[in-house]
């Protein structure tokens, strides 16, 4: 991670000394709870980056390189790295909920990569695995008070603890160092602070009054139920007088002590909140979770960010160690940043000029889109939609989930394909762009229109891949897209119905 | 020289239906245009065999397949019944299994007389609940060698007379001849009829029986026997099962079988007083007889039964009776070194399976969601089971407003795709295990296979092996692409018993091999595989769905003939801390969100659940058939209520017990030990078409469907119909068991060839897929 930029302003941010940077500073012509929304705003915008910046380097894990004894260990630091960007992913919701809860619509936008933000130690970027991107995500993770200081005298911290692993001062040292080569110039802060402040003014009954709380928003806010798909851990166990039972060795909560971060599952946290103190509490859990543990109010026992990042960093560390290694990488060598055509002031992105992975990339930009719209499209149903019995809100989600599956299944066969001429050892990668605009149509047809539209688009560029697989014996992921082109037919049919309920006049085009 | 004979396959499924012609032969194959459509039925050779000579004619496929037929004479609508083969193999010199011919048997001077079969099969329905052996009705047709179709007559002890029987159909010896010189045996099952009581001259019949079954299927002597107005669930005036030993003939669910209207007996304070039905589903042996020339003799036996129709033959259900066996076989975990293809495959596989089977469940209604404003405590749902067993307020499992089968199917069809794709599974954290089928929390209940019954009456749970498949493929290698593949079908070697279990005989349709029956047996449709278990500690006999020694076997070990009455808690195989064979019930604190109780009722004080046999045995299983090993039992006699183990004090002792061979030696024939003719059915219901009634379609959704011709509808939504409603309407009927949109009971009784409708592509399929009405 050579290229993002330089500077160590990021390092120097103890929490106990941390100055409200400008950004964080409330401008005159806003109200208190007008500048909540706004670092709210800023605060889904960071959850969702985070989210993709951990899958692309979650994907980019593997390859052909690694040798067949350590494919186990390069597959559980996936499953590690997937666990947190699920984990982001429920923060993204809380924050939607918070924004719910005190009267602004949901945030679903973001910046293309790379970009910079002041509440993050370094910029934003789609970079595949590697020791220094894991450094400066540990770092990113870490608690701010084991950040090495860097004023001249002052004793460098204890080790920091964790109930998995511990950095000793040696390893932090190379750590911070690692992430400040990477750290952009300029004054820049923890997402923790970005929280704690929000925290700190919505806690103000002075600054936002209970009157900016929209209780009613409550059963309009994504809940687990929906969304969490189990991710959380089993119930402890009580006794008839509701007193929690001393677990057994085995068995939770215990084996979260004893247990690998790998070992665990994500543990999604999608909160609702009618209160305000309800919203606080929902803020210092995500936070708690992922950057800013010290924010956290009871031990749950669940592995932080910062612990499963950890955890790979000490088996990386041994590895690199091994004397056997050879140093080979446990990825494969995925471009930065791809984009899918060229832009102005593209600078530290890189162009896939492949005439099989282009295609796919753009399928992949497209379902990334599609997976959006319908988010965006269940958060207003939600408000139309009726509870006790199937709903069409919920079955949007269902179609979330299943872009979710394939963008899986899309960078899965994005990472094997060549990123420019057959011959040269540079990979493709899903590129996650972002279109000119993340917004639903106003009308309720015009945005049924909109998801028929993608689909359709979908359906061109797999008939561009096919054209291109027509002059190929190899036809890599066509099994796939064989099964993605007979469900998005099942989806427009589905979709024409509902069209036919919403405009009867309104007629598609024979496909 | 051949050193040895063997049947294959060791276990077919005949299939009852009283067409003259037999199901023709097919096979399932994907359609590459299709990829996420329904399994292409595609004609295979179909045997011809001359009705007199007993010879194959012709091996032609038929052009379509079809699976109900018009009568030409009536006009009825007439079920083609499965008739499988069952061919004869030899061991040669080589150590090859290699099938016997005429040519073979010519060249040991022997020609097909040499050759003899024998058929023994009984129907144990009633005996399982009466518990009088003089109800069993059983069927022997003797040696014969000969080419002749034979009869295969079920008699009892308790019917009037000795010339009356049950016809189980027929078993015939084809005769070999130039073009087909194959050694192998037909069975021709029953024709699906139902039969009843016989009442003394002058005696009114009652209407219950006599719009039933005809005076020359009134068979048993309501006088002798207790099958007649026998009463399982109610000890009054009428109740003749009351006796001491009830609780030994007691079954899971009760009942189930035909009783007098109102039913179900649930419904009407457990009043269940039996019509007396019985039917001509059985089960049992085929046994071959080889003399050679110097007077020695070579044997070989296979099982066979009789069961109702395959009505979804393009479909597989999630966990059959072949994933059962390949565990028994194969352990309950996945070979280390076995290629990541093959194991993604095999899930991808099951992920395909999954959604043959949701997509006949409207999981609308079986989540326990509130319908059309009316309570859903009136459907028959797992959420309603677990509420009853519970006494808890009933509660949907998913969240109500995600539960629609069009988008769950969808759902499932992208995880497949995405398989397709070269993903790793990565859901192996949502599948439920064996040991948490009674978690009745949210995080318990959500887990997958949902909405169904286990044979335990939990939630349904895949096997070990299943889920180890789905979890090695999950975990091992999941940053790696790989392109599933199926496994190769294993050659055909003595010892290769999985392919022993999936053999595909020449004529067999799939419906008559494991692949196509249920394996969640509660208690079944083709086979209660529950009842494999019940003598699989040699000297005990425990209860097919509990943990209840239930008697002793004539030669038991003294030291444990005392434990009649007594549980079985856990066992302790080498390399385990322990086996349970129980778990405990647990459910959502009602004041803790985040927090779990034990669910305890005055019958469950210590709210435990026993677990189904197949997955906890298998653990043990493995590596420890035929070997001594020691298990805990109670200390007291437990058998009017389950109990958790406990160490302060010890409430169990722990005795050594013998662990039989699942199969007999160097076949995978199910040991005889473990049960007799008529034992693999005996738990199913009596006649078979209460099932189709009363057993919702949580049990099985692919073979026993619930929701057909379903579509998207302008809500976004489900529509389609009840597969037991009688107007197709594409607006589904709840089941409530009374609904006159609904095919009931005496329907099904008299006419379940023209109602039960077979179901190709998601569609009613056949010469009745017009609306019909009753």
């Amino acid at each position: 991670m050579t290229d993002q930029g330089a500077g160590t302003a990021a390092l120097r941010h103890n929490h106990h000394a941390i100055e409200t940077p400008d950004e964080l500073a409330k401008s005159g012509d806003l109200s208190w709870t007008e500048h909540v929304v706004r670092l709210l705003h800023t605060g889904a915008e960071i959850e969702h980056s985070l989210m993709v910046q951990y899958l692309f380097a979650a994907y980019s894990l593997g390859g052909d390189q690694v040798p067949l004894e350590y494919r186990p260990m390069v597959s559980r630091w996936r499953n590690n790295i997937i666990a947190i960007a699920k984990e982001e992913m429920g923060h993204f919701l809380t924050v939607q909920n918070l924004l719910k809860l005190i009267g602004s619509d949901v945030v679903l936008r973001r910046e293309n990569f790379p970009w910079d933000t002041d509440y993050y130690p370094f910029k934003f970027a789609l970079k595949p695995f590697c020791w220094d991107t894991l450094c400066c995500y540990l770092y990113a993770e870490m608690e701010p008070e084991a950040t090495v200081p860097d004023r001249p005298g002052k004793a460098a911290p204890p080790a920091f603890k964790s109930a998995y692993r511990e950095l000793d001062p040696d390893e932090l040292k190379e750590v911070t160092g690692i992430a400040r080569k990477n750290a952009p110039d300029g004054q820049a802060h923890s997402v923790g602070a970005l929280y704690r402040q929000i925290i700190d003014v919505t806690s103000d009954r002075t600054k936002i009054p209970d009157s900016s709380f929209r209780e009613h928003s409550y059963s309009s806010q994504a809940s687990w139920d929906d969304w969490g798909r189990g991710y959380k851990p089993a119930p402890r166990m009580l006794d008839p007088g509701g007193s929690i039972i001393k677990p057994k060795p085995g068995t939770f909560p215990m084996a979260a002590l004893t247990n690998p971060a790998s070992g665990r599952t994500a543990f999604v946290l999608i909160d609702r909140a009618a209160t305000r103190t309800e919203m606080v509490k929902a803020l210092r859990a995500l936070a708690a979770q992922g950057e800013a543990p010290s924010l956290r109010v009871d031990a749950t026992g669940e592995p932080s960010h910062f612990d499963r990042f950890s955890e790979i960093f000490h088996e990386y560390k041994r590895l690199l160690n091994d004397p056997k290694y050879t140093g080979w990488s446990p990825s494969r060598p995925v471009v930065s940043n791809p984009i899918t055509q060229k832009v102005v002031g593209g600078r530290g992105m890189t162009l896939i000029t492949n005439a099989v992975a282009l295609p796919w990339a753009r399928l992949f930009n497209l379902r990334y889109r599609m997976l959006l719209m319908y988010l965006a499209h269940t958060f207003r149903l939600e408000h139309r939609s009726g509870f006790g019995s199937p709903n069409l809100r919920s079955m949007i989600m269902h179609k979330v989930f299943g872009e979710m599956y394939n963008i899986k299944a899309l960078a899965g066969i994005l990472v094997e394909m060549p990123a420019y001429g057959a011959d040269d050892p540079a990979r493709a990668a899903p590129p996650f762009e972002l279109p000119y605009m993340i917004g639903l149509p106003t009308t309720e047809s015009d945005t049924w229109q909109l998801h028929h539209s993608l689909l359709a688009n979908a359906g061109s560029l797999i008939r561009d891949i096919r054209r291109v697989y027509e002059k190929s014996d190899v036809k890599p992921g066509i099994e796939y897209l064989n099964s993605l082109s007979a469900l998005d037919e099942k989806t427009l049919v589905w979709i024409d119905q509902l069209m036919k309920r919403l405009d009867p006049s309104m007629e598609f085009a024979t496909r | 020289m051949i050193s040895s004979i063997t049947i294959l396959p060791p276990f077919a499924i005949g299939r009852l239906g009283s067409a003259e012609e037999p199901q023709a032969n097919y096979s399932l194959e994907d359609d590459p245009d299709k990829p996420l459509g329904y399994r292409a039925i595609r004609a295979e050779k179909t045997f011809e065999i001359d009705p007199t000579s007993g010879e194959i004619l012709s091996d032609d496929a038929p052009k379509t397949i079809e699976f109900k037929t018009i009568d030409p004479e009536t006009g009825a609508l007439r079920i083609h019944p499965v008739a499988p083969f069952l061919e004869l193999f030899a061991t040669d010199e080589s150590g090859m299994l290699v099938q016997v011919t005429s040519a073979m048997l010519a060249d040991m001077g022997l020609n097909s007389d040499n050759i003899e079969w024998r058929v023994t099969l009984a129907n144990r329905k009633i005996e399982r609940r009466t518990g009088d052996a003089n109800d069993a009705i059983m069927a022997d047709t003797g040696w014969f060698s000969d080419h002749s179709a034979k009869a295969i007559e079920g008699r009892c002890h308790n019917f009037v007379s000795d010339t009356v029987s049950v016809a189980f159909g027929s078993a015939r010896f084809i005769r070999p001849n130039k073009d087909f010189p194959h050694i192998r045996l037909r069975f021709h099952p029953g024709k699906g009829l139902i039969y009843g009581p016989a009442f003394k001259d002058g005696v009114d019949v009652p209407p219950a029986i006599s719009s039933v079954v005809p005076p020359d299927r009134r068979l048993y002597d309501s006088s002798r026997g207790r099958w007649y107005r026998f009463n399982d669930d109610v000890p009054d005036a009428e109740d003749t099962a009351d006796t001491a030993d009830k609780w030994i003939n007691d079954t899971l669910p009760p009942a189930l079988y035909a009783i007098f209207p109102p039913a179900p007996s649930w419904l009407y304070n457990n009043r269940a007083v039996s019509r007396g039905f019985f039917d001509d589903a059985c089960d049992g042996f085929v046994e071959a007889r080889l003399t050679a020339k110097d007077g020695s003799v070579m044997t070989a036996t296979a099982r066979i039964c009789a069961a109702p129709p395959a009505v979804v033959p393009d479909s597989m259900f999630i966990r059959c009776l072949a994933d059962d066996l390949e565990q028994i076989i194969d352990g309950p975990t996945v070979k280390k070194d076995e290629p990541d293809s093959v194991t993604r495959g095999r899930a991808l596989d099951i992920v395909r399976r999954a959604f043959e089977t949701v997509r006949f469940m409207n999981v609308t209604v079986l989540n326990g969601n509130d319908i059309n404003g009316r309570s859903s405590l009136l459907l028959d749902t797992m959420a309603e089971e677990e509420a009853a067993d519970t006494e808890r307020a009933i509660h949907p499992i998913m969240a109500p407003e995600t539960v629609d089968t069009y988008a769950i199917m969808s759902l499932h069809e992208q995880v497949y795709a995405a398989l397709k794709g070269g993903a790793a599974p990565w859901f192996h954290r949502l599948l439920r295990q064996p040991d948490q089928v009674a978690d009745f929390t949210d995080h318990g209940r959500r887990k997958m296979p949902a909405m169904m019954s286990g044979a335990d009456n939990g939630y349904l749970a895949l096997t070990h092996r299943q889920i180890d498949s789905i979890g090695k493929a999950a975990i091992q290698n999941s940053a790696f692409t790989v392109a599933p593949v199926l496994p190769e079908r294993a050659a055909l070697t003595p010892r290769n018993l999985t392919a022993h279990i999936n053999h595909e005989a020449a004529g067999n349709p799939v419906s008559s091999r494991p692949v196509s029956s249920v394996a969640n047996c509660c208690p079944g449709l083709e086979i209660d595989f529950r009842a494999v278990w019940r003598r699989i500690f040699k000297g005990l006999v425990l209860r097919e769905y509990d943990n209840l020694v239930v008697s002793v076997e004539p030669d038991c070990d003294s030291r444990l003939q005392h434990l009649v009455g007594h549980r079985i808690l856990r066992a302790y195989p080498p390399g385990r801390i322990f086996v349970p064979f129980l778990g405990p019930m647990i459910g959502a604190a009602p004041s803790d969100l985040d927090g779990a109780v034990r669910l305890t009722t005055s019958d469950n004080p210590d709210g435990i659940a026993p677990l189904e046999w197949s997955n906890a045995l298998a653990l043990i299983l493995s590596d420890q058939q035929g070997k001594t090993i020691k298990v805990d039992f109670t200390k007291e006699d437990t058998r009017d209520v389950p109990v958790d183990w406990s160490d302060d004090p010890p409430n169990y002792d722990s005795l050594d017990v013998e662990v039989r061979h699942f199969f007999e030696e160097d076949s995978a024939l199910i040991s005889r030990a473990l049960a007799q003719a008529g034992e693999l059915t005996q738990g199913l219901c009596s006649p078979w078409q209460n099932d189709y009634r009363e057993c919702s379609c949580y049990y099985w959704a692919s073979a026993r469907p619930d929701f057909v011709n379903m579509e998207p509808n302008a809500l976004g939504l489900s529509s389609g119909d009840n597969w037991l409603q009688h107007e197709r309407t594409k607006s589904y009927v709840p089941d409530d068991y009374s609904d006159s949109r609904l095919i009931l009971y005496d329907d099904l009784f008299t006419d379940w060839e023209r109602l039960l409708r077979f179901q190709v592509g998601g569609r009613d399929f056949g010469p009745d897929a017009a609306p019909s009405g009753v």
